[in-house]
């Protein structure tokens, strides 16, 4: 190895920094992460800050509100589908009464008419010719209104009364049952536990 | 004995790595000198060689879960080291590239290492080139064969052998002419 050789590396030997290198080093890290804090104790900490306890009162204040306003709409779907017969019942009823004014109207027609032609008839023709065709003009307003009679009480029949107990009402019945029978056994306990006494 | 070094190194290396400061300070406290000598023997300047490396432990800090080893932990070091004051070089341009005629020659001197010897080589390396001065400060610092040389300077062997060459000869010229074939 020629003289050169150990004159360089003479020359390029190491050398070391200040003494306070590796503090400065240090400090110049970053600042670790807490990483053994559990998830819980970090939200705590995070609802510590004063403007995050109102955004958790105002998420929670919304969830209740959220949450209240699906089981009112779950409390009211089984009345709606209650009402809903009883609504078509409704509007049917009206309908049936109106086609009975109209076929009323249609008598008092037919019946006019038929008086019309009754008294032309009469120059022209005998009268009897009128009573024939007044009861066929009769007949058909009158089959119309009695055939009606018994469609206008359809509605009215007694299933939609079956339909309209809502199943509040069948919930209700189910738990009437259930304390029923948890009190036939709580008495038998109890007779039991005297009988032992 | 080296087993054990090597068991402790590693325990260190994955004491950091999981967060733990005081075994990231050891890691400090052992490299500091490579790094720094690394980066003052480059730069010539005590400030600026710390601050250097200072940059490369909290780089390293950062990239602590990508070393793999303590001989990886060196190797990147170096080689991040190395980059660092190429970088630095090139942003401060500090000191103009000269050729290597135009350095002048060293006052002569009698006695072998002398101080004021090491301070001539010294003077002539900091003339080199980017390249060929991380050539020469890597082979004799730290006493690196030309294939790691190579990797750490992500370079071809044989150019780090040229550089290696030429550069010797040119210092060697020098220090010949300054004071005489005894020395050299």
């Amino acid at each position: 190895m020629s003289r050169l050789d150990d004159e360089l590396r003479i020359a390029l030997r190491r050398e070391e920094p200040s003494p306070d290198f590796v503090s400065r080093v240090m400090s110049a890290l970053p600042a670790p992460r807490d990483e053994k804090q559990p998830w819980w104790q970090q939200l705590v900490d995070m609802l510590r800050m004063p403007r995050a306890r109102f955004v958790a009162a105002g998420a929670a204040a919304a969830l209740v509100i959220a949450i209240g306003a699906l089981q009112y709409s779950r409390l009211q779907a089984p009345a709606l589908e209650a009402e809903a017969p009883q609504q078509a019942a409704r509007t049917q009823a009206p309908s049936t009464d109106s086609q009975a004014k109209e076929s009323a109207a249609q008598d008092r027609l037919a019946a006019s008419g038929a008086g019309e032609k009754k008294e032309s008839p009469r120059l022209d023709k005998p009268s009897r010719v009128s009573g024939p065709r007044k009861l066929r003009a009769a007949t058909p307003a009158a089959e119309l209104a009695s055939s009606r009679e018994p469609k206008a009480a359809a509605p009215k029949a007694p299933s939609t009364k079956g339909a309209a107990k809502s199943a509040g009402e069948i919930a209700k019945d189910k738990l009437m049952m259930a304390l029923r029978i948890a009190s036939e056994t709580l008495n038998e306990t109890q007779k039991l536990i005297q009988g032992e006494d | 004995m080296t087993r054990e070094i090597n068991d402790r190194a590693e325990e260190t290396l994955a004491r950091s790595v999981s967060g733990d400061q005081m075994a990231f300070a050891a890691i400090v406290r052992e490299h500091q000198g490579m790094v720094f000598s690394l980066a003052y023997h480059f730069l010539r300047d005590r400030s600026l060689a710390e601050e250097l490396a200072q940059e490369v432990f909290l780089l390293l800090h950062q990239n602590l879960s990508a070393i793999k080893s303590p001989a990886h932990l060196t190797f990147w070091l170096r080689k991040v080291t190395s980059h660092r004051c190429i970088d630095q070089t090139r942003r401060l341009k500090a000191k103009p590239q000269v050729s290597l005629d135009d350095v002048p020659e060293p006052v002569a001197v009698n006695a072998p290492s002398d101080p004021m010897l090491s301070q001539a080589l010294r003077r002539v390396i900091d003339t080199l080139p980017e390249k060929a001065r991380l050539v020469v400060i890597l082979r004799y610092m730290e006493d690196l064969e030309p294939t790691e040389i190579a990797e750490i300077l992500d370079m071809p062997i044989n150019t780090v052998k040229s550089h290696l060459r030429r550069s010797l000869a040119t210092l060697r010229e020098k220090l010949t002419r300054c004071i005489g074939e005894l020395y050299v």
